[in-house]
């Protein structure tokens, strides 16, 4: 059992011709008080050497319990029937426990989204991986450290001796999913199933893990990725395999399947991915939201000055070590009444703390910011309130911003209290509200916590509108959400700046998201502009190399989709 | 299950202690680019200075502890000098009374008597015993042993018993989870000195397996030593129970479980050390509080200890023992912190982060 | 996973009944449990066979029977009359220290989490220091102060255990103070004033249940530790911890003079936390 070097390594009663892996009509049902409830409906799958199947889908969708199935770590209670379900030629159907453990990890590696939960915390990374080694009985101690050095660097990680004492904590994001790689693969498996591999990772990360994930392809390794976000998928696979509610709608050939898709869900999810040249055109099928006008009330802000002005903005913090950063330095931006300013950045640009300055709920330490003519910094809280309600924001989980106390209906309340309106006309303006964002009426007695993400933004964008502003700051206000849903929530932000002449300060980490819905365009990096201009400039003819890279370590859908 | 963010999820929260700014700059230096450094976690105090500044604290807990109850204490009411005479039966003469007023320093001012104690602590002189008239510590140093003993030991079988609650009962099928969740439950709510009296009567008079009273032998120490676990070990395993079981779903047991390790193994190499943190920092506290709550197992049991000569000395305002029990259990919770603390770092060798917002 | 989670019950006519079929078994015996208690403290005389203080040198140590419930006691006393007469006092002592536990330990905590650093760090390392002492030594050394006594009782358990409580509640304010819904009633505009009352004090005081009902037993516990101890209520007092303490002196002939007042207690405080947990498990969502 010492010998696990190459990918050939396989049971020798397999015939050769036998796909890696092939699955018939999987269903997969779980245990559910005293029923049970199916959640994959006669899947079938297929991937040979060398190559990539893609599972695409939403959430809830199966493609996660269909990918366990594969390791034989459905869950408990899970009931999982097919009439094939082979990995490498070898019947898996009825394997027993001790079976199934002599597969994981050496003939298929399995990996997770982040790391920094996916990799025990309380041990180091070399530990992690040499586990898998020790499971399998790979050689004595020295062989293992090496082979544990040796998976590191095969995945891409620097300085592999140090990394390998390091716990996952204390690495990056990027090097925390290459160790993750590393510990799935150190035994040459000829499968490898990644589930969500890139998943909250800045993009140029992702790229590399893209890489990374190729590159073991080229080997000889067969990879299942499952993805929510078809141009990761668009970027490994060559074959693709559309889930919904548990059963495949689609599958064929990239080219073929987001070329020319068939299924109306697919073409809906292809449509729903914002692109350059979808801008302006509607994301997805909901029928636009019929606008109310909205009662004129005493303009406090100037229609002609720009909504927001910042000039210098700096902010610098001081740690707990003492040591003070800048972490947003000299930003200036205009934001023109009515239009949209997207601010886009990798994490740690410094693009949230800019809309908390913008929302006037941290004072900049330098530089000055006003809305609509306005001055809005260096002022008391109690000269700022009655401006307020004129600036309002929707967050990436707004869960967090909802008092828990409260059901939909009061959070509507507080808000149109806050603004001081008449009390009398709650009732009418809340169901009004509800409407306008495409709130179901039996939502509004519901808390938060038990309402989808999706009717959680609806609910944040609500709240916002209640005190009729004029200015939204948008932070992440679609990044945790199904590309659907995302589209439904960017297509409503669309129709409410059209009736309403609102105006958005939007801020993501997703160039194709910022593409589509922006003007203009800030590309923030370490706290400082890098570029600025219209949308279409900064997205065709980026002028800056760091706007060049980051945009070309986006994967984009190939260009013929439709 | 799925991977994207499903809708029923909330994003993880930072620790608490730490607001949202300061947490985006170590993000800075990873966002710089993929072969970058770890990222900086911020200062990395040097540990002996650290472990000084823990030592300084433990000390001024412990002067804090000392003051408050000296003066606390001079609240009592009554003279003592009449306590040291034989309560109020005794009629002493004025100066019978003035003599022995200025024999224990009470003529003096408060003050100076606090600073009389406070450098009689430093010289390991904690008083005169107004009952027994025999220097504290004298009186005291033959019942801090089998105190010490009951407590450890009462300790020992409470993580015995939560962690054998923990690995047998949670995530083995419903029947057994629901066990565990009613004996933890059970356990947290029965009342030691009760359960001693049903050991006492079940073990000692119907079974004589073990002696009815005494500190003899370790035989003897079993029963009492149950009595203060049962209750403990209920409190343990609702804290190990529950963070075993979240151990069990995080993500990197599936990762472990993915590389073939077995469902034992997982619970053992992996979400057995995340389950006991929490156990491990409940246990000061408990080791504090058994050692003052062995005394209902030492009525029970008839054992000598610390905890019978506080009430003894309660009853009879002896304050100089009262005064020097505080003080040892203050220092035996004091150190055994310490020593927690060093022990939870083992378990946990991340960086100090939560230590430093906690 | 969506597809798994439980469609919401709809408003209807027997929402009650539906509520009632979901919880558990155990849950509503322990309501039930805590009914009897509660009625038993409110009338005893509807539920006592015998007069508590009734002493009957004839019928002295009788084994539980038919005619004794739980037996009788040296005196010949009705030991089941006797343990209902004393749950109004247990009941009283248990709510009365949870009460003062929470009022002291919630200014302590409350106060600390909302007033600036210097302010925290100082009563803070106040809460620190009481929370050396442990509980049951912080109660004895308030006894020693104040003496013995049902009043004192109260005071001493509530002291006890108020540390605790201020920490757990510095905790919870301090999570208030810098949820993201207070930030957004803060770009709502919505004043100073406001905040603190109408979100800052719902949010902290919101698990305060929670706490209270499991405190309760615990308190219970805690107080007749003490009478046991002979610091408590006075022995002619049907008090549970003083009749487990007197009951003590005839182990060897009568085991249930000790043990059923313990029973008492542990069922008691049994109750409570089963359902101070199921109320926090129902609102845990909620109380973030």
């Amino acid at each position: 059992m010492t010998q696990i070097l190459t990918p050939t390594d396989i049971p020798a009663e397999t015939p050769v011709a036998s796909p890696l892996l092939r699955v018939e009509n999987l269903n997969i049902s779980f245990a559910v008080g005293r029923g049970r409830v199916d959640v994959v409906h006669d899947v079938s799958l297929s991937l040979d050497r060398g190559r990539s199947l893609a599972l695409v889908g939403e959430s809830g969708s199966g493609k996660t319990v269909t990918a366990r199935s594969l390791l034989g770590l459905s869950g408990d209670g899970a009931r999982v029937l097919a009439d094939r379900r082979e990995i490498l030629g070898r019947d898996v159907r009825k394997l027993n426990d001790k079976q199934w453990r002599g597969i994981r990890g050496k003939h298929v590696g399995f990996v997770l989204q982040d790391a920094l939960v996916s990799l025990d915390p309380l041990r180091t990374v070399g530990g992690e991986i040499e586990e898998l080694l020790k499971l399998h009985r790979f050689g004595d101690k020295a062989e293992r450290h090496a082979r544990v050095i040796e998976a590191l660097t095969r995945a891409g990680v620097p300085e592999p001796e140090l990394r390998a004492r390091q716990r996952s904590g204390e690495l990056s994001g990027g090097l925390r999913q290459r160790a993750l790689i590393a510990q799935a693969t150190a035994l040459n498996p000829e499968l490898i199933i990644a589930d969500e591999p890139t998943t909250a990772l800045d993009a140029t990360v992702q790229a590399q893990i893209l890489d990374l994930l190729a590159s073991l392809k080229a080997d000889g390794a067969g990879v299942l990725l499952i993805s929510h976000d078809l141009a990761v998928v668009s970027a490994v696979a060559d074959e693709v395999a559309v889930m919904k509610e548990g059963r495949i709608v689609e599958s064929g050939p990239v080219e073929q399947v987001f070329g020319d898709p068939q299924h109306a869900y697919t073409k809906a999810l292809l449509a729903a991915v914002p692109r350059a040249h979808a801008k302006g055109t509607r994301l997805s099928a909901a029928a636009p939201v019929t606008a109310i006008a909205r009662t004129e009330r005493a303009a406090k802000l100037d229609p002609s000055a720009p909504a927001i002005e910042a000039v210098g903005l700096r902010k610098d913090y001081t740690g707990p070590d003492g040591i003070t950063r800048t972490v947003v330095n000299n930003v200036s931006f205009t934001l023109e009444t009515g239009t949209t300013l997207g601010i886009v950045g990798e994490s740690g640009s410094g693009k949230s703390t800019t809309a908390r300055i913008a929302l006037g709920l941290t004072e900049p330490t330098a530089g000055t910011v006003s809305i609509g003519g306005h001055a809005w910094t260096g002022l008391s809280e109690r000269e700022r309130a009655p401006f307020r309600r004129e600036i309002q924001v929707v967050h990436q989980d707004p869960l967090s911003s909802f008092d828990p106390r409260f059901t939909v209906q009061k959070i509507l309340r507080d808000a149109l209290r806050a603004a001081g309106t008449d009390r009398a006309g709650h009732p009418a303006r809340i169901a009004e509200l509800a409407e306008q964002v495409g709130l179901a009426a039996a939502v509004l007695d519901r808390h938060p916590l038990t309402l989808s993400g999706g009717q959680r933004q609806r609910v944040a964008i609500a709240r916002a509108l209640a005190l009729e502003p004029r200015i939204l700051v948008l932070d992440e206000p679609v990044s945790a959400l199904d590309v659907s849903i995302q589209a439904q929530v960017l297509d409503l932000l669309a129709d409410l700046q059209t009736a309403f002449g609102l105006s958005y300060l939007f801020i993501s980490h997703d160039l194709g998201v910022i593409h589509h819905v922006s003007d203009r365009v800030l590309v923030l990096s370490d706290g400082e502009v890098v570029e600025t201009g219209s949308a279409h400039e900064v997205f065709t003819n980026p002028r800056q190399t760091y706007t060049q890279t980051l945009l070309a370590s986006v994967p984009s859908l190939p260009p013929h989709t439709r | 299950m799925s991977g994207t963010v499903s809708p029923g999820s909330v994003p993880e929260i930072a620790d608490p202690g730490v607001d949202a700014q300061s947490v985006q700059v170590p993000a800075a230096a990873s966002a710089a680019g993929f072969s970058a450094p770890a990222a900086g976690r911020g200062s990395r105090p040097n540990p002996v200075w650290r472990i000084g500044a823990r030592l300084l604290g433990a000390l001024a807990v412990l002067f804090a502890v000392v003051t408050l109850t000296y003066f606390a204490l001079k609240l009592v009411p009554g003279d003592p000098v009449l306590a040291i005479l034989g309560g109020g039966g005794a009629a002493p003469s004025d100066a019978t009374v003035a003599a022995v007023r200025a024999q224990y320093g009470l003529d003096l001012p408060v003050y100076q008597q606090y600073l009389n104690y406070l450098a009689g602590v430093f010289r390991g002189d904690l008083g005169t015993s107004y009952i027994f008239k025999r220097p504290v510590l004298e009186y005291l140093g033959p019942q801090i042993w089998p105190t010490l003993q009951l407590t450890l030991a009462s300790v020992a079988l409470a993580w015995l018993i939560s962690l054998a609650l923990t690995l047998l009962t949670v995530r083995r099928g419903r029947v057994a989870d629901a066990i565990g969740n009613a004996v933890e439950v059970l356990f947290a709510a029965i009342p030691p000195f009760w359960i001693g009296i049903i050991l006492l009567v079940v073990f000692s008079f119907t079974l004589g397996w073990f002696p009815v009273a005494g500190n003899a032998d370790l035989r003897a120490l079993v029963l009492p030593a149950l009595a203060l676990a049962i209750p403990l070990a209920g409190f343990l395993a609702q804290v190990t129970r529950s963070s075993f079981a979240e151990a069990l779903d995080q993500p990197f047991v599936l990762s472990a479980r993915a590389r073939g390790a077995s469902t034992t193994g997982v619970r053992i190499r992996h979400a057995l050390r995340h389950a006991l943190l929490p156990g491990l920092e409940l246990s000061g506290w408990a080791v504090g509080s058994l050692i003052s709550g062995a005394v209902v197992a030492e009525v029970i049991f008839s054992r000598q200890g610390l905890g019978r000569a506080l009430v003894d000395a309660i009853v009879a305002r002896d304050t100089p023992v009262v005064l020097a029990v505080v003080v040892f259990i203050a220092l035996v919770y004091v150190v055994v912190n310490i020593l927690v603390e060093l022990l939870v770092r083992v378990v946990d060798p991340r960086l100090i982060r939560k230590r430093a917002a906690a | 996973m969506s597809v798994l989670s439980a469609p919401v019950t709809a408003r209807s006519r027997n929402r009650f009944l539906a509520e009632l079929a979901r919880t558990p078994i155990t849950v509503i015996i322990a309501a039930v449990i805590l009914a009897v208690i509660l009625l038993a403290a409110i009338w005893p005389s509807l539920l006592q066979s015998h007069d508590p203080f009734g002493v009957d040198p004839q019928a002295n140590l009788l084994p539980p029977s038919p005619q004794h419930l739980f037996g009788t006691d040296q005196s010949g006393r009705d030991i089941f009359s006797r343990i209902i007469e004393g749950t109004r006092q247990s009941l009283v002592v248990g709510v009365g220290a949870t009460l003062v536990g929470l009022i002291i330990g919630g200014l302590l905590g409350i106060t600390a989490a909302l007033s600036g650093p210097r302010t925290d760090a100082v009563i803070s390392r106040i809460i620190e220091v009481l929370y050396a002492f442990p509980s049951l030594l912080l109660a004895l050394l308030f006894i020693a102060i104040a003496g013995t006594g049902v009043t004192t009782l109260v005071f001493a358990v509530g002291i006890g255990t108020a540390p605790g409580y201020a920490r757990i509640l510095r905790v919870q304010t301090v999570k208030v103070a810098g949820s993201g819904y207070l930030e957004a009633s803060l770009a709502l505009g919505w004043g100073p004033r406001h905040r603190l009352w109408h979100t800052i004090v719902p949010n902290v005081v919101r698990p305060l249940l929670i706490l209270a009902t499991l405190g309760v037993g615990q308190a219970i516990v805690w107080a007749s530790a003490l009478s046991f101890l002979g610091l408590g209520a006075a022995p002619p007092a049907a008090e549970w911890g003083t009749m487990l303490a007197d009951g003590r002196n005839f182990i060897q002939l009568a085991w249930w003079i000790a043990v059923f007042p313990g029973l008492a207690i542990t069922v008691t405080a049994l109750v409570t936390t089963v359902l101070g947990r199921y109320i926090q498990r129902r609102t845990d969502g909620v109380t973030r």
